[in-house]
């Protein structure tokens, strides 16, 4: 992992370069901003003139007159923080409206191409999107606490701001398999598993069509593993073993599920003899794990697959242009980067399975049911979401899929 | 020169006459509401779309035209895949889901008009309930009693009782989705052929009797001509509303990797492929123009529809003897496990604490009126205490009724229209251009208002995020429905009762007062209760229109569902159908009506 994660680290360095020249607004480009935007980011100090420090003091007055802060977000567990953030900051309302990522993108977009200015802080994933339709389209801003520079790794800045990393893996029924019954991605062609795979729609779910096409990005890898798996190289009737991956797995007949969250109960159900492993559902899914209000699921994620987990991507949060409340706006994020130790607006994302954006992180999530299940993401060998070749590539995997699927 | 000046005489009378100023008006406003979001639609088919910036090999220019999506759509392996096959399917759906709706509606409507079947007024009550309950409560109970360990699925309760797995062509495809789609209709048949049943005169078919024709010749001579309009009228009904309905082909296909158009429109629409999504949804929108034009074609062969004249009707019943108490006791049970099984089962699930754990010590009103505790469904409150879902509550209420009220009071008004000048050219467009929204997809049709709505035009404001938007959008969706009611009460009344009026000097305002609306108020209250049930439990068309201040309950239930609050979700499923129940028999109880006259029947 760790040389990975290296190499994630320069390839995203690489790709906030890549997003410069391409018109991402950096602090050396703001020139080339629309006059309009650029006098707009510079009242509100956002984006390329985001201040050195923040005086939060007078932030928090001028959010008072603000009165409220409007946030956008693909996250349930976010309707939880509102009466936290309400009673440290008195007289700003936090309105929370949670849509998933893709109806949070689909709605700022139109609502910022029709002029309307609703929303304050899109808290979401879905970044090849958010970078191309939003972010280049001058849509939304980057903002972070400049006090916690320090802390925030620069690809959790630059090009767009993230709160945590959220993953799409392969999960499997810990009750009817004690352990992981596989061990690479190619196993889950053999005609063991025909009938029992399922996987989250990659034509409606946008991280599962991420999950899908970061596989096609690596198909390099996965050839490699192919010949370690059966012992000879692969033969391609596909354009690459990416394809051919895929191709295998429809070919299991998977069953298709429009959500993770229908997915999961169908894999963890307790009480079933036959349940399917899972594809495409995130690593946070795991804190449902035994959890009895949910029906006790008998979830597991697989941990060791070859060539990698599964897909490793950064949840957003930045501010919207011309959001109406935009000192509000930065001390939500403020309080979503929470401390150190998770809590405040961190709390409900320091379970296990998430892994936040910030590395000072003096200690671990640890599951509420399973005290013994800890993933330190050093030790997750995962594919990190490259957001341009996905935004190049998505459309004609979507394609492929929608044609072979059937 | 003197045949000019009659013309233009005549013109200038036409233009007098209230009801030609009203159809005038009524169809600026329908073209704004209906014709230009149609228009819109053609138009996104021919021009680059913002996610279409991804495609590589194409010299992709926002808001440029182009074929692309015309040419993709039409050949090639992708329009295979997402068009061809997809419309095969799903006019087999459409068939078999007709097919039943026709089968179940008449044979009950038979029962309860034409025999003197005991329990004749429950039969009646439970007979409309699945119509009630929202589209994905079938389906989700079909999983419920079908799934098992063959589909690679947790056992349902018939593989739990009786250790029958039922195979996977039971389970999920076009089999399930048929039967639950046409268990879910059903109540339009039923209505609309109740309804034509209750007007035959039975003295018709005693008449032919005594001059020695036989059963089947009365069956096909004099009943199935009277009943033939609503025969066609349930027919297409049947056919627009089960082609566009996406929720039970994505619960019982997509897992079976089964598509019908309308979930190939939902997945374009949602990874922003507008352009070819609207493509098919001009596919639906042309095979329900065809149904309804074949509609029309058999409705306008009757000439005359005038039942409320000064004869009465009487009606002989068949005694169906010592079969009567099996037939009823079947027909209740069939209409129990359809209607009321699911809501039972719904109901139960809304009060375990713990998923799945059916036993009395699990039985808990947390979901219902429980404090916050972070343990469940993240923290949420009981629904009755809970903010959010109280205001979408309100919400839906309050749109349900401002929306029927406008819906039933311009049905009204443009079945007047239509009834008094049946042959013009006003009249048709009038009555056809209302019934276009019918069959535009839910969700085409939000987002075709999103988009039209957003920005001011000309003295339309930007109407996003306000109330006002829904219930615009709710009005020119159900319109068609009060339309057909207007329509069909307007012309049930003889016009010489309102030239009798005339004769004696009542202005047009008092013969509207005081003849017309008494008269057709049953199909008024009528249409509205349709459209009241209808729009309360609609998802698809608020999807993309509601913000934080004005959601309504089906869209937050959504929310929840899809985040996986099972308990929780199903509670306020629960809520939203008692809410629909009273709402439609306080109406009831107060204007004595059938809602059967709100789909046109009568």
């Amino acid at each position: 992992m760790r040389t990975r994660f290296i190499r994630s680290l320069a390839s995203v360095t690489l790709l906030a370069v890549l997003g410069a020249c391409l018109g991402v607004p950096q602090a050396s480009l703001a020139a080339t901003l629309p006059p309009e935007v650029d006098a707009w980011l510079r009242e509100v100090e956002i984006g390329p003139y985001q201040p050195s420090a923040v005086d939060w003091d007078k932030v928090y007055e001028a959010a008072k007159k603000e009165g409220k802060v409007v946030i956008y977000t693909s996250s349930s567990r976010t309707i939880s923080l509102k009466e936290e953030f309400e009673s440290l900051y008195p007289g700003v309302t936090l309105e929370v409206y949670e849509l998933g990522s893709t109806g949070s993108i689909e709605k700022v977009e139109r609502e910022q191409l029709a002029g309307i200015y609703n929303c304050d802080v899109l808290h979401a994933s879905g970044y090849p999107s958010q970078l191309h339709l939003l972010a280049n389209m001058n849509m939304i801003f980057p903002f972070y606490p400049p006090e916690l520079e320090s802390v925030i790794p620069k690809e959790f800045r630059e090009p767009l701001v993230a709160q945590r990393y959220e993953s799409r893996a392969i999960f499997y029924n810990s009750k009817v398999y004690p352990e992981c019954p596989i061990d690479s991605w190619w196993d889950l062609t053999k005609p063991e598993w025909r009938d029992r795979i399922a996987i989250v729609d990659p034509v409606t779910d946008a991280s599962s069509l991420d999950l899908i096409t970061t596989i096609v990005l690596n198909a390099d890898e996965l050839a490699k593993d192919y010949e370690r798996e059966f012992g000879r190289p692969i033969r391609l009737t596909t354009p690459n073993a990416g394809y051919e991956l895929l191709k295998g797995i429809i070919a299991n007949r998977p069953k298709i599920y429009a959500r993770h969250t229908d997915l999961i109960k169908v894999v963890g159900d307790p009480n079933s003899a036959n349940p399917p492993i899972g594809i495409s559902i995130p690593f946070s899914s795991l804190s449902y794990a035994e959890d009895p209000a949910r029906g006790g699921l008998k979830l597991m994620v697989a941990t060791d697959i070859k060539p990698a987990v599964g897909l490793l991507y950064p949840s957003l949060m930045n501010i919207t242009y011309k959001a109406p409340h935009p000192n509000a706006a930065k001390l939500l994020i403020k309080y979503l980067f929470g401390t150190n130790k998770g809590e405040l607006g961190m709390r409900p994302f320091f379970v296990v399975g998430n892994w936040a954006a910030r590395i000072d992180m003096v200690e671990e999530p640890v599951h509420e049911y399973l005290p013994d299940v800890r993933l330190p993401l050093s030790d997750l060998n995962f594919w990190l979401m490259d957001p341009v070749g996905i935004w190049e590539t998505s459309a004609e995997v979507q394609d492929w899929w929608m044609i072979n699927v059937q | 020169m003197n045949g000019l000046k009659v013309r233009f005489r005549k013109l200038a009378n036409r233009w007098r006459k209230p009801e030609t100023i009203l159809a005038a008006l009524f169809l600026v406003i329908l073209v704004y509401l209906v014709v230009v979001p149609l228009f819109s639609l053609v138009q996104t088919t021919l021009v680059w779309g913002t996610g279409d910036t991804r495609i590589r090999g194409e010299n992709v220019v926002v808001g440029k035209f182009t074929t692309y999506h015309w040419r993709r759509m039409l050949s090639g392996d992708f329009a295979e895949a997402v068009f061809y096959k997809p419309l095969l399917n799903t006019l087999i759906v459409t068939a078999g889901t007709v097919a039943i709706v026709l089968a179940v509606g008449s044979l009950l409507a038979y029962l309860v008009v034409r025999t003197d079947i005991r329990w004749a007024k429950l039969i009646n009550a439970l007979a409309t309930v699945p119509y009630i309950l929202p589209s994905w409560v079938l389906s989700l109970s079909w999983l419920q009693l079908f799934q098992n360990s063959t589909v690679a699925m947790p056992e349902g309760l018939l593989s739990y009782y009786t250790g029958i797995n039922a195979p996977e062509w039971l389970v999920y495809g076009p089999i399930p989705i048929m039967i639950t789609m046409g268990l879910h209709y059903y109540p339009f048949g039923y209505l609309l052929i109740s309804g034509a049943l209750r007007s035959i005169d039975s003295q018709l078919e005693e008449s032919a009797e005594i001059l020695g024709a036989s059963k089947s010749y009365i069956m096909r001579r004099i009943t199935m001509p009277i009943i033939k309009p609503a025969l066609f009228s349930t027919a297409l009904l049947g056919i627009a509303r089960s082609m566009g309905t996406f929720g039970t082909p994505a619960i019982l296909g997509l897992p079976a990797r089964y598509y019908t158009l309308s979930t190939q429109i939902y997945s374009l629409v949602r990874t922003q492929r507008q352009g070819q999504g609207y493509i098919l949804a001009l596919v639906l929108l042309a095979i329900s123009g065809i149904g309804l034009y074949v509609n029309q074609r058999v409705i306008s062969a009757r000439r005359s529809y005038a039942t409320i004249g000064g004869k009465g009707v009487k009606s002989r019943k068949v005694r169906l003897g010592k079969w009567n108490t099996p037939i009823a006791v079947l027909t209740i049970l069939f209409l129990l496990a359809v209607a009321v099984f699911p809501l039972v089962f719904l109901t139960w699930s809304s009060l375990t604490l713990y998923a799945g754990d059916y036993s009395i010590s699990n039985l808990s009103l947390h979901y219902w009126i429980g404090e916050s505790n972070p343990r469940f469904v993240a923290g949420e409150p009981g629904i009755l205490r809970n903010e959010a879902v109280m205001g979408a509550a309100w919400n839906t209420v309050k749109l349900a009724l401002v929306g029927g009220l406008i819906c039933g009071f311009a049905g009204l008004l443009i079945g007047y229209v239509v009834a008094r000048a049946r042959r013009a050219l006003t009249s048709r467009l009038l009555e056809q251009v209302s019934f276009v929204p019918m069959l535009v997809p839910s969700i085409v049709f939000g987002a075709l208002y999103l988009t039209l709505f957003a920005v001011r035009r000309g003295p339309v404001p930007a109407l996003y995020g306000t109330f006002a938007l829904l219930v615009l959008v709710t009005v020119a969706k159900q319109l068609p429905y009060t339309v057909r009611s207007g329509v069909s009460s307007m012309l049930q009344v003889a016009q010489e009762l309102e030239e009798a009026a005339v004769i004696l000097g009542a202005s047009w305002f008092a013969r509207l007062r005081k003849i017309m609306l008494p008269l057709t108020k049953n199909g008024f209250v009528a249409g509205t209760v349709i459209v009241l049930i209808t729009s309360m439990r609609e998802l698809s068309l608020y999807i993309l229109l509601v913000t934080p201040a004005n959601r309504v309950l089906t869209t937050l239930t959504y929310r929840y569902i899809e985040v996986g609050y099972t308990q929780f979700s199903n509670a306020m499923t629960v809520l939203l159908t008692l809410l629909v129940v009273v709402l439609t028999y306080a109406i009831n109880a107060w204007q004595k009506t059938d809602i059967g006259a709100g789909l046109g029947g009568r």
